[in-house]
Parts: structure tokens; C-alpha cells; sequence
């Protein structure tokens, strides 16, 4: 296998030019549009780094999906995929960067949080990544596809704990579950607290997976 | 003899009294005590300044400390606004303290404290104005005692303020009879007609109980002198002012001279109020226009609406966008064929974009999240007054600490233009801190004096100005005849700068929002076109970073100066 298909193999570019395209467009449309203070006063849109890093946070998740998916041989769990699956997502995060640079201009005296922004969704990506690769190898060694399940798992993660956070006050920590919740907090509020749990329970995740692929890479090698 | 001294229970009874008088007395000594009086006679008007007067008495000694006024806005019982101003902060001694203060809700009553400089309360008074609070502007009549409206309010000399703005809350003042007004005094009267007040002045055999320069200066006209009518009244009389035109009685014997001062209006009633008859008082009456105090409102909020929003460049994001697909293109174009040099043209042309883009976004281009507009307008005219406002927009929640430009505190602006905005406040002379929710804007007037330091002449065809600033004033016009004239940038000292190439006012624009608002709202109310005026126009903007915060402000400085013409 050559060098490059680490990063294109399996239709990698049609997802890397639409992860650019769309967190370009959410990137220009996070920037501050009013000229005039009077637009500013007649029409308040805040001009929000939420909108892109929320994008960017749901993109980044779709491209984990995607690749760990489209990575997955039938019906077996191996290393090597899915060290393609960790270069790919990591090659979609380093193409971002210098979106991840520019926007700091909309956080001002936030500039720390945006690499642990960073450090999140591409942990959350990865995660996906590895649970989608899990996914996809079990349903195709049945002739299926895991489309439904994976974006399932998709909706899962970023709406039902936002959902459970309206049923109540006892449901809110819940929310630092769902990436959205978290780059709500980061942005706008003081975020400490939340990011033992915003952090730590995707890499729980990601490593109950690791185990279990490890243990069914064993398997299969006996 | 002290045998003969009987102690029966009477005598016990005034010993008792005595010995309870002494106690009380001596406890009074060395306690800081304080009374209060509040507005223009004991009356104020909601939503307009009024003077406050503070006799401390008890003070052993010159103490560090400050008096404090506590207001509230709305129901007690419902989490009400707390309103707070620091009079003066300095050595206080036994005396009567006088300061102007901004009356929001005269249902509730005001706390005045005299705080010392630990912050203990050594005196405290509550000041219930709600009985003398009145739904509008009122007549303030000093010196005599015809009832000249229903809602007059009969007042002496020491209820006057110091404070021109403390006249805010009346519609007019009538001076007349004994009112015998002191030049500080006069000051004061004269700077509250000069910005829009309205001032009648009964003159006849009283004028010379009257007269100082500061009246001579009011007058609508030149030269007075007394004279005697048929029935052997004073009456007096002069040369009428560029402007003054006699509104009853005939011309040689007027009744009410009118005439402007500033954007005041000054009623000459040629008679003592003594000698008016009651059909010549109604005619007076029907005659005094209603105080109407110039404003920067308008001005200052066209400015902030005028500023530039501080942001990136429109252009720098879809470039970066563009940029990274194109390089990205070119990436997928060559990878097959040189993969080497593709992955690191990738490599290299991401970390530029990100390294450019790290330049880019310094603090220059970041968002500020408070937009300030400070307008100042001086009006002079013997006497120098300054009429402010500041406006506010915040797009973010946050403290806001405002230094004053002015000498009063500032007068807010109760409209609510947020949901959640708190009108909470605290206040010295020179800075207001108050809270500001997103997306809110807010508005605070202001008012002061200025020392005369520009003065201006215009004969014939030459105008010639002294500038005793300190600075150059880079933007100055003369208004004369309907025309305008733009001189050169005036510097310090004493100039003499010939009027050529006069532009016709109705087609002049000066490019500065500000200045052109001013010439053309102030126009009627100062007569700007039928009289000569200097006017010299200063700006200036900054942004200002307070951590992760960021402030736009934009003072604004307007002087309309009048120029001499003999």
C-alpha cells in the first residue's frame, strides 16, 4: 500500500472537501456582519463562534462516522484499518487548522479554549470513528449496512442529552454529554466542571471499544 | 441658706427635668447630625435634576468622609432599582453642603448618609419628597407674591441653585420685588436661560436692587435707564437688543420687552410687580414661553449609530475558505503523480494559511462589545455651558464604568431597552458605574460649566479668535449672515483669520455626522443663521481593551462660541 492511500483511500475526498466547504461557510457566517452600529442596534445577531464551532463539532463527528465505516472489512476487527481511520479523521482535523487559527479573533481572551475545542471533537471524531468501524464490520459480515445505526448513535449522542436537559433541572448534567452542550459551556460559560465529564466520557468510550477490538482482533488471529 | 431649701416633689420634678435637659444636650454635642433639603423649595420633578442642600452640624472636627444620596426606582416591594450618588467625597466640616442630583422616582423617599472615610455611617436622613413632587415643570417666582399660575411655587433667594441644571425642574423663573440675587446666583440663572430657560424679570423701581452685569447682559436691551410714567410710576427703559421685540404696551411705553439669550428667553417687564396690574399680569402670562433645555441627544446617538462596527475584514474569511479548497484541490491534482511534493505543499501552504491567519486575527481586528458615544456641546455666550449625553450599545452582559465629561452626575434614560436591563447605579461626579445586558442600549445626559478659553470677533470681514485651549482646534467655522466660512486649523493664542470663499449655509456640509446635526437642530434655537458664531468642532475615537472586553468610544466636542460683531 502506498503512503498516500493512508488518507484517500475509500473516497476520502469527497468527505475532506465537504468538511472544508461547510465549516467554511459556518466560518463566514460566525463573522460579525454588521458595518454600522445602527445595524448592529436595529437587527442583534450575535455574531457567534458557536455557530461554527457547532458545525464543526457535527462535521468532525459525520467524518469519524464516515471514515470508520468506510474502513471497516467485513465482518473482522483488525489494527491496521484502523490506523487508516486515525490518519484519515487526523488529516481532516489538520486541514481545519487554519480555521481553527482565524476564529480565535471572535473569542477574545478565550483563545485557550479553542485547541481543548480541538482536542474534544477530534476525540469525539476518533471515538466515532472506532465505533463505527465496530458497527459497520458486524452488520456487513450479515450483508447489512449500519447506516441507520450509525446516525442513530449520531443523533443519540448530540440530541438526546440536550432533550433529557429540558425534562428538568436533575437532567442538566447531562448536557456536557453532548458536543453541542459542550461548546455551549466552553464558549460561554466558565466550562471547569464540565470537562471531566465532557472529556471523560468519550475516551471511556473509546477504550471499552479499543478492548473490545483488541479482543476480537485476538480472536480472530487464533 | 441651704436649710432653707425645701425638696419637695415639684422641685424634685424640675431638678429631674434639668438633669435630663443636660444629659440630652451633651449627648447632642460631638453627634454628627444632618438635615435635608431636597429640589427647588421642597419640590422636584420626576425624571429632572434638583438641588440638594445638607447642613451637617455635630462634626467635632474636620472629618474624612462622603454624603450619599440612595434612591430607588420603581415598588419597593418589587426588587426596585437602587440609585446611588457620592455628593462629595472630601474633609467634611460643620456647614451647609449644596449639590445637584438627578430625582428618578419621588414616590420613594431619598437616604442622604454622612459616611466616614472607613465606611461607618456617622449620620443618616430620609428625605420624603412625595407630598412636593410635581407631574411637571412649574413657575418658580422669588420676591413677590402675585399667584402668576396655579402651579407656581413662591421661593427666596437661598432656594436657588448654584447649579445652572438645577433649575431643571421649572418652566420658568420670575425675579421681581425683593428677590435680591447674588452674582453667583446670577451666574446660575443666566447659564439655565442660555440653555433654553425661560426668564422673566420685573424691573421698574426694583431694577437697581437688581442690576449686575449678569442682569445687564439678560436684558433685551441696551442702556437702561428709569423713568417716570403719567402716573408717576418707574418704568424702565432703553435701546432694544438685535432681536428684542416689545410684546405689550406701546412703543414708547413698553410693558414686556422679549428677547433671546442663548436658547433662552428673557421677558423684560418694564414695572416693579408691585405696580402690575392684574389684567397687565394675565397679558405677561399669556406671553412667557415654557424652559426648554437644549440637548445632545440627538446628536449623540446619530454618532453611535454612525460608528463602524470594529471586525475582520469582510473579504479575509471566504478568502481563507477558498484558499484552503484550492490548495486542497491541487493537493488531490498531484498527489498521484508526485506525491512527495504534494503532501508537502499541503503540509507547508496549511501552516501558512494558519500562521497568516494567527497575524491576522490580532486585537485590532477582534469584535468590541461596547460601543460609546460621548457628545459634548458647550454654548457660550458670555457665560460657557456644556449640554452632554452618552450613548450606549452593548452586545455583551457586563460592569460598565463611564467617566463623565461634565460636572453632574448623569441623568439616565429610564426607557427599557432590554428585557432584563437593571437601571442599578452608583455615581461620583466624575464616573457612573452600572450594569448593561446584552444587546442594550443606554442613554445618560449630562450638563456643566466651562471656563471661557476661546473668544471670538468678528469686524467686517476679518474674524479674530483667541485660543487660550492649550491646543489646536483643527475644525472651525464662522456662521455669519447666512453664510459659512472655514478657517484654518486655529492655534493657541491670538489670531486674526480673514473670512474669504463663504459658502451659502443651507448648501454646506462639513462631513462630520456631529457637527452638521448640530448646525442644523441648533439653527433656530440659537439663531445660528441671524447671529455671528464661532464654531469649532473636536473628535476623537479609540478602542479600548479591558481583558477579554472591548470599548469603542467616540467623543464628540462641539463649541458654538458667539462671536462679538462691534
Amino acid at each position: 500500500m502506498k503512503r498516500r492511500d493512508l488518507i484517500t483511500e475509500q473516497g476520502g475526498w469527497g468527505v475532506y472537501v465537504s468538511l472544508l466547504l461547510l465549516c467554511g461557510v459556518a466560518l463566514v457566517f460566525s463573522m460579525p456582519w454588521a458595518t454600522r452600529v445602527r445595524e448592529l442596534i436595529a437587527s442583534p445577531w450575535q455574531p457567534s463562534p458557536l455557530v461554527f464551532f457547532s458545525v464543526y463539532a457535527l462535521l468532525a463527528a459525520i467524518v469519524g462516522l464516515n471514515r470508520g465505516a468506510a474502513l471497516a472489512p467485513r465482518g473482522v476487527l483488525q489494527w491496521r484499518p484502523l490506523l487508516k481511520v486515525a490518519a484519515q479523521i487526523g488529516f481532516a482535523h489538520f486541514l481545519l487548522m487554519p480555521y481553527l487559527v482565524y476564529v480565535r479573533v471572535l473569542l477574545p481572551g478565550l483563545e485557550m479554549r479553542i485547541p481543548i475545542l480541538a482536542a474534544y471533537t477530534l476525540l469525539v471524531s476518533a471515538v466515532l470513528g472506532l465505533a463505527a468501524h465496530c458497527l459497520e464490520s458486524w452488520r456487513s459480515a450479515r450483508g447489512e449496512t449500519s447506516s441507520g445505526l450509525r446516525y442513530g448513535v449520531l443523533f443519540g449522542l448530540f440530541c438526546l442529552p440536550l432533550l433529557a436537559a429540558f425534562g428538568g433541572e436533575r437532567f442538566g448534567s447531562m448536557v456536557p454529554l453532548s458536543p453541542f452542550g459542550v461548546v455551549y459551556r466552553l464558549l460561554t460559560e466558565s466550562a471547569g466542571a464540565d470537562l471531566p465529564i465532557a472529556f471523560g466520557f468519550p475516551a471511556a468510550v473509546g477504550l471499552a471499544l479499543l478492548v473490545y477490538i483488541g479482543f476480537r482482533a485476538r480472536r480472530w488471529r487464533r | 441658706m441651704s436649710s432653707d431649701v425645701r425638696w419637695t416633689p415639684p422641685a424634685f420634678a424640675v431638678l429631674l427635668l434639668f438633669v435630663i435637659l443636660w444629659v440630652v444636650t451633651l449627648s447632642a454635642i460631638g453627634t454628627p447630625r444632618i438635615e435635608v433639603t431636597v429640589g427647588i423649595a421642597g419640590h422636584v420633578v420626576r425624571l429632572h435634576y434638583a438641588p440638594i442642600w445638607v447642613h451637617v452640624s455635630g462634626l467635632d472636627e474636620a472629618t474624612e468622609g462622603s454624603i450619599i444620596v440612595r434612591q430607588k426606582i420603581g415598588n419597593p416591594a418589587e426588587d426596585p432599582a437602587d440609585i446611588e450618588h457620592v455628593l462629595m467625597r472630601d474633609s467634611l466640616s460643620d456647614g451647609i453642603y449644596e449639590a445637584t442630583v438627578p430625582v428618578y422616582d419621588p414616590l420613594n423617599p431619598l437616604e442622604v448618609s454622612l459616611v466616614a472615610a472607613d465606611g461607618s455611617s456617622l449620620a443618616r436622613s430620609t428625605v420624603n419628597v412625595r407630598m412636593n413632587r410635581r407631574t411637571s415643570r412649574f413657575p418658580a417666582v422669588c420676591g413677590f407674591t402675585t399667584q402668576v399660575a396655579e402651579d407656581a411655587v413662591f421661593i427666596g433667594t437661598a432656594d436657588l441653585p448654584t447649579d445652572w441644571w438645577g433649575f431643571d425642574g421649572l418652566r420658568s423663573l420670575w425675579l421681581g420685588g425683593d428677590c435680591a440675587v447674588s452674582s453667583v446666583k446670577w451666574q446660575s440663572v443666566a447659564e439655565w436661560t442660555l440653555a433654553g430657560g425661560s426668564l422673566i424679570l420685573l424691573t421698574g423701581s426694583d431694577f437697581y436692587r437688581m442690576d449686575s452685569p449678569a442682569l445687564r447682559r439678560l436684558l433685551p436691551i441696551t442702556d437702561p435707564r428709569l423713568e417716570t410714567s403719567w402716573n408717576g410710576k418707574h418704568v424702565l427703559l432703553g435701546n432694544l437688543k438685535t432681536g428684542a421685540r416689545v410684546l405689550s404696551g406701546s412703543g414708547a411705553l413698553p410693558l414686556v420687552i422679549s428677547g433671546q439669550y442663548g436658547a433662552g428667553h428673557v421677558l423684560m417687564v418694564t414695572k416693579a410687580a408691585s405696580d402690575v396690574s392684574g389684567p397687565e399680569m394675565t397679558a405677561i402670562v399669556a406671553a412667557v414661553p415654557s424652559a426648554r433645555n437644549l440637548t445632545a441627544q440627538r446628536v449623540s446617538e446619530a454618532v453611535l449609530r454612525e460608528m463602524s462596527v470594529v471586525r475582520p475584514s469582510y473579504l479575509t474569511a471566504p478568502a481563507i475558505v477558498v484558499g484552503s479548497l484550492c490548495v486542497f484541490a491541487w493537493f488531490a491534482k498531484w498527489v498521484e503523480r508526485r506525491p512527495r511534493r504534494a503532501m508537502g505543499g499541503l503540509a507547508a501552504s496549511v501552516a501558512v494559511f494558519a500562521v497568516l491567519s494567527g497575524l491576522y486575527t490580532n486585537r485590532a481586528n477582534q469584535p468590541v462589545d461596547l460601543y460609546v458615544s460621548n457628545t459634548k456641546i458647550t454654548v457660550q455666550d458670555g457665560y460657557s455651558i456644556d449640554i452632554g449625553w452618552h450613548s450606549l450599545y452593548s452586545s455583551r452582559a457586563r460592569q460598565l464604568a463611564l467617566n463623565h465629561q461634565g460636572e453632574s452626575h448623569v441623568l439616565q434614560s429610564l426607557i427599557r431597552a432590554a428585557p432584563e436591563a437593571s437601571f442599578d447605579s452608583a455615581s461620583d461626579p466624575s464616573t457612573t458605574w452600572l450594569p448593561l445586558e446584552t444587546h442594550e442600549m443606554r442613554e445618560l445626559e449630562f450638563y456643566g460649566r466651562e471656563p471661557v478659553l476661546v473668544e471670538a470677533r468678528v469686524i467686517d470681514d476679518d474674524a479674530s479668535v483667541v485660543n487660550r485651549t492649550g491646543h489646536v482646534i483643527e475644525h472651525a467655522i464662522v456662521l455669519s449672515g447666512g453664510f459659512v466660512y472655514r478657517l484654518p486649523p486655529i492655534v493657541t493664542g491670538e489670531q486674526t483669520i480673514p473670512l474669504e470663499n463663504g459658502e451659502e449655509t443651507y448648501v454646506y456640509e462639513s462631513g462630520h455626522v456631529a457637527l452638521d446635526l448640530v448646525l442644523k437642530h441648533f439653527e433656530d434655537r440659537l439663531q445660528l443663521l441671524s447671529r455671528t458664531w464661532l464654531v469649532l468642532f473636536e473628535e476623537a475615537e479609540a478602542v479600548l481593551r479591558e481583558g477579554k472586553l472591548g470599548r469603542k468610544v467616540r467623543d464628540t466636542t462641539v463649541h458654538l462660541i458667539r462671536a462679538e460683531t462691534t
